[in-house]
């Protein structure tokens, strides 16, 4: 059987539990061994809009957002800037997916010359949005290097070019940033599709 | 049950007897042994619970250190910082690797026993990615982990024996130190001082993980020193504990250092904010505070004191003084006193250059700042030591035989820092300064542009410095002396591993590893031979350190990833 990821789950493992209490300890277990084992509490956990993976026809809003979050437009994402931490946007409940980080996404405006075929069906008016986890050791990328028009992350600078899909470019991260594909509906930044690689960082052995 | 089945599972009960075959039983590690630790045993971080990094083996010396040859050597598989000392118990190795990892080795030939591997949270941010070793205690193993766990094995077969959530991942807390373990219980503190933790120490029942007292190192409401933070500033205000405490065994106090104050401008928190940047004196039946010295008050530098003070009994200009000794990151070298229920100061100086304090009270050793090297939000300045330090945590090594101190220090460099505002928010970095700031923030100057990294000598009797080993650039290479009148230390970018002459700092003897030595060496004894090991694996803040003077030098420099377990051994 194929390995399904069930990120929803993480929140019931023992491993986040924040005391050692013996009864929560068993309770997340139980919990862990549903979800591993029927697939029914996966489902029950996934429809917490936070804590769900993004979906089509999302739409973006800034991680910062304060009060109700509002949908990101592509004219906000300026060229040759640092990217924009973002999270998905459920249009229905107006709720953020941010209950994971491995659902937040760095929008990034690449010029049309810098963008390889390949991304272009990805990029909505020249928007790209990346996984902002770092594949090395799952550090937030946040900085722009615009003598190499390059994404770093500062925990061990590994760079990304956007514009490349992701590619790595320096450092030791040892797979490309995977993309979140984008749309763009009436000017507002929409997902297209699932991430096009696992966000986070690759286990080690 | 068919026989097959049964016949594996017998062969599999066996495996633990079959790997240690050539290995005495396991000996139990008691109270006794680690307050008086056998010279052929690394039992601890630093060797003894004084925090010496000193072994009183002699086989490996002056005359013969040059004929040193690698005994074995093992890949862990690992990348990022390995900065562990190999811990010795009677020919059972024990090295703990980043990506909470513990392999268990024969000491003498390499073979592994066991190995430990404890999963990772994939939505975990690894700032640090390191691990600084493992606490011997009983039959048991302790391992602090990244995700914020305290982890008791069996230290003969590796089993997990239980696992306590010692704080939440998920709002910044993660564990990079060697657990301190005595009288019954082991203790722990927190990393996280970027992310707004409130730092702790903590002790867990050595038999059964359960927790026996925490003392917060922000000091709260109600506790004494909580008029040093204005509001609520208290709840994220650093003081993170990331280095293993030291511990005097007549008095039954640990000695702590404690981090910076968080976020790193002080107009965020005006006050002293005690006890970050202090040593703290905590008794370890009861973790009740009996005695504390802040290094400095506010800290706008990032200054962490985070390496626990050496205890050293010594004659400091013709007084005798049970001393508590610290080679500050803030660039002075501090001698205080310990008593049963008090920590004084006795005198203080500059070790690398320093141009932040202007003074020191000679009563209390309280520093006068100079207000144009004081960081603030809105503002740039410019100071020296660099927001790595004088010294960073790579500990000091005392040795008894040459009554020297021994200190890897970066010497002559400078920081420039802009403050921002900065709002908190749980999980995510909480520091005041922009990231390409912090990355670029090192400013060379001319003397630094000649050499940065330093070992240098203190005699403490008289505080004056003895010798000076210099190297171009920087050093992050911790220190271990011996009693054959030897310092080993690696740390530089050139992959080296080196001894030097412990009286005159000539180096003896060195050998290029895979990568960089960011180790803590130890050294022990198999069968009346004598071995050195260390781990070789370039990482963490030598790497950003690296990064930082690869973005303001014109040269660049490659420090290649990847661990290696390294034992040598004299040549027969």
């Amino acid at each position: 059987m194929k390995n399904i990821p069930c990120p929803a789950c993480t929140d019931a493992t023992p491993e986040t539990v924040s005391s050692p209490d013996r009864r929560k300890a068993l309770k997340s277990t139980s919990a862990l061994l549903l979800c591993s084992g029927l697939g029914l509490a996966r489902q029950v956990l996934a429809d917490d809009a936070a804590n769900s993976h993004p979906k089509v026809g999302d739409q973006l809003a800034r991680a910062d957002s304060e009060g109700r979050p509002a949908a990101m437009h592509s004219a906000e994402i300026l060229p040759n800037a640092r990217p924009v931490p973002a999270f998905p946007l459920d249009p229905a409940s107006g709720a953020m997916r941010d209950g994971s980080r491995l659902n937040k996404v760095i929008l990034i405006r690449v010029a049309p010359q810098d963008l390889h075929p390949d991304v272009q069906p990805y990029a909505a008016g020249g928007v790209l949005a990346y996984s902002s986890v770092c594949t090395h050791q799952g550090c937030e990328i946040s900085e722009w290097v615009p003598k190499d028009q390059t994404l770093m992350c500062y925990c061990h600078f590994s760079k990304f070019s956007p514009g490349r899909a992701g590619e790595v470019m320096a450092g030791p991260a040892p797979r490309t940033l995977p993309l979140l594909p984008l749309k763009e509906v009436d000017g507002v930044l929409v997902v297209a599709g699932p991430f096009t690689a696992r966000p986070g960082v690759a286990k080690s052995a | 049950m068919n026989t097959r089945l049964k016949a594996l599972c017998a062969g599999l009960a066996l495996l633990p007897a079959i790997a240690t075959a050539g290995l005495p039983a396991y000996s139990p590690v008691t109270d006794a042994r680690l307050t008086k630790p056998e010279a052929g045993n690394w039992l601890m971080y630093r060797g003894n619970y004084e925090g010496w990094g000193y072994s009183a083996l002699k086989q490996i010396n002056t005359q013969n250190v040059g004929k040193l040859v690698p005994a074995w050597s093992y890949a862990t598989g690992m990348t990022e910082g390995h900065q562990a000392p190999p811990i010795v118990n009677n020919g059972y190795m024990y090295v703990s690797t980043p990506n909470n990892q513990v392999i268990a080795l024969e000491a003498s030939t390499g073979k592994e026993l066991w190995r430990y591997k404890k999963t990772i949270p994939d939505e975990l941010m690894q700032l640090h990615p390191t691990n600084r070793g493992v606490a011997l205690y009983g039959d048991k193993l302790y391992l602090a982990t990244t995700d914020a766990f305290l982890v008791a094995l069996d230290a003969a077969t590796g089993k997990e024996l239980w696992k306590v959530a010692v704080a939440d991942w998920k709002k910044g807390y993660y564990m990079t130190l060697a657990p301190l373990a005595a009288k019954g219980k082991i203790m722990v503190g927190s990393s996280g001082g970027e992310l707004g933790i409130r730092g702790f120490v903590a002790a867990f029942d050595a038999e059964t993980g359960k927790e026996a007292w925490r003392t917060y190192t922000i000091a709260g409401p109600g506790e004494a020193g909580s008029e040093t933070w204005p509001g609520e500033t208290y709840k994220t205000g650093g003081g993170s504990v990331w280095i293993t405490g030291t511990y005097d065994s007549q008095t039954n106090l640990a000695f702590w250092g404690v981090g910076n104050a968080g976020p790193w401008m002080p107009d965020t928190r005006p006050g002293d904010n005690l006890y970050a940047n202090s040593t703290i004196a905590l008794d370890v039946d009861t973790g009740k505070l009996k005695g504390h010295h802040q290094y400095h008050w506010n800290d706008a530098w990032d200054w962490d004191e985070v390496s626990a003070p050496l205890l050293i009994d010594l004659d400091y200009k013709g007084k005798k003084i049970k001393s508590l000794v610290h080679a500050g990151r803030n660039g002075y070298l501090w001698l205080l006193e310990r008593t049963k229920d008090k920590v004084n100061y006795v005198d203080a100086w500059p070790y690398v250059t320093q141009n932040v304090f202007t003074s020191l009270d000679p009563k209390t050793g309280r520093p006068t700042y100079d207000a144009k090297r004081i960081p603030g939000t809105g503002k740039t300045t410019n100071f020296c030591p660099s927001l790595w330090g004088g010294k960073d945590w790579p500990p000091e090594a005392y040795n008894p035989g040459t009554g020297l101190l021994y200190i890897p220090a970066n010497n002559n460099l400078c920081s420039e820092l802009t403050g921002e505002p900065v709002k908190y928010k749980a999980g995510s970095l909480y520091i005041g300064v922009a990231l390409d700031n912090i990355l670029t923030n090192v400013r060379m100057t001319e003397k630094s542009r000649k050499h940065i990294g330093e070992i240098q000598a203190w005699d403490l009797k008289t505080g004056k410095q003895v010798w000076t080993h210099t190297y171009p650039e920087m050093n992050w290479g911790p220190l271990m002396t011996t009693a054959g009148n030897l310092v080993f230390g690696g740390g530089t970018n050139d992959r080296m591993f080196r001894a030097l002459d412990a009286k005159s700092g000539k180096v003896l003897w060195e050998t290029p590893t895979p990568s960089g030595v960011t180790g803590v060496p130890s050294t022990f004894e198999v069968n009346g031979e004598q071995y050195v090991a260390v781990q070789s694996g370039w990482g963490v803040d030598a790497q950003r350190m690296q990064g930082a003077f690869d973005a303001v030098l014109e040269h660049k420099t490659v420090v290649p990833q990847g661990g290696t377990i390294h034992v040598f051994k004299l040549q027969k």
